[in-house]
């Protein structure tokens, strides 16, 4: 009975020491989970997500990116990019280059807020008198997709600043939305792209988590169109029939927020293609 | 691995039978009621499921049409969905750190 006391006691001691833990040591055992689960995969290229596993897929993805089918999206981005607003400025008065993927998502310790990309965007539009737009697909994909086009070989080093609690609070939010199960199929992120990587889901392999937050926007060909990360959150968590919480709210944005802080290190290589 | 499987089918069941051991004899408005307020629970828990909210507007349909037996049967259904949201939701406030890699 001692024993089994002991037993329960340091278990319950390593969880919460797991759960409570560092940012930093998040990361390393985070990375390292990957690291050691695919071996094979070269440094750097968990960024091409599930194509960094499968060695036949890749081939036919490669094929793909020959004519990459998010290229006139890219071309749209652009001209978005460098159409004035109705009060004369642009996109080039907020964002001293479109190469900005570097520098998201970020804490504002002001609002308290997580702030990503696409928010930057749309809160460029409003602060210059135009309609925000929608954030999941359509011109906000477009623009998206331009300046990741342009800040492809970007590190992800995204930050949790030191002492700032409201930081802290929202990396531990996403990283609790990251491992926590939802939904009437009772799955976490993390039973698919982390436990769950390289099995299968019906035809499809489950990609790693790993890198995930290096390519968005998408082209996905079961869209036909480009979509932001949060439409992928909201499709992931319909998928397991849970209720998807709103694009760029707290909650997706947190996620993103503690995924991209996992991938710290790899490259950004936006936009991406996928099934 | 057959011990596990046989304590996870004996804790579905088991709740199962907790969600509808409070339903008995209910009429078709309370069981929806009872399930609009699990629903709204698992809702302010972050914990909704897609399929519970069309299931109670399917019930209510079914009771306008005046199918009584397909009416009770869909707001059962819809009522054991939204206790089990409400139930996943309370479980997972503590369960997921267990699936922090270390």
């Amino acid at each position: 009975m001692k024993t089994l006391t002991q037993l329960t006691l340091a278990l319950s001691v390593a969880v919460s020491g797991a759960a409570f833990a560092s940012p930093e040591a998040d990361q390393k055992a985070f990375q390292k989970f990957y690291e050691s689960r695919f071996s094979q995969v070269a440094e750097g290229d968990f960024i091409n997500g599930v194509y960094s596993i499968l060695p036949a897929a890749r081939e036919q993805w490669e094929a793909i990116e020959e004519f990459p089918p998010y290229e006139p999206e890219v071309e749209i981005g652009e001209e978005l990019y460098n159409t004035a607003f109705a009060n004369g400025k642009s996109f080039a008065d907020c964002f001293d280059t479109p190469a900005q993927r570097e520098n998201y998502p970020y804490w504002d310790a002001d609002r308290e807020m997580v702030v990503t990309m696409e928010r930057a965007i749309n809160e460029c539009r409003t602060a210059n008198g135009e309609k925000a737009w929608g954030w999941k697909k359509g011109k906000i994909a477009a623009l998206s997709a331009y300046m990741s086009y342009e800040s492809r070989g970007q590190e992800i080093s995204v930050t949790i600043p030191e002492g700032d609690e409201g930081a802290l609070a929202a990396y531990n939010a996403g990283k609790e939305m990251f491992y926590t199960k939802r939904g009437q199929l009772n799955f976490s992120c993390s039973d698919c792209h982390m436990y769950g990587a390289g099995l299968n889901a019906r035809a499809d392999t489950m990609s790693p988590a790993f890198g995930h937050a290096s390519h968005w926007p998408v082209y996905r060909s079961k869209w036909q169109a480009m979509g932001t990360l949060h439409r992928r959150f909201g499709g992931c968590n319909t998928n397991i029939r849970a209720k998807p919480f709103k694009a760029q709210g707290p909650e997706y944005s947190n996620l993103e927020y503690f995924l991209t802080y996992m991938s710290n290190g790899l490259e950004f290589n936006g936009p991406g293609a996928r099934k | 691995m057959k011990a596990i499987k046989g304590l996870v089918v004996t804790g579905a069941l088991a709740l199962a039978a907790m969600a509808h051991a409070g339903s008995h004899g209910m009429s078709v408005d309370a069981l929806l009621e009872k399930a609009a307020a699990a629903n709204a629970n698992a809702k302010s828990l972050g914990y909704e499921w897609t399929i519970t909210a069309p299931a109670i507007k399917n019930a209510q349909k079914a009771l306008a049409a005046g199918n009584a037996d397909e009416a009770k049967a869909l707001a059962e259904q819809a009522l054991f969905w939204a206790e089990a949201s409400v139930f996943q939701g309370e479980n997972e406030g503590q369960s997921w750190e267990m699936r922090v890699p270390r």
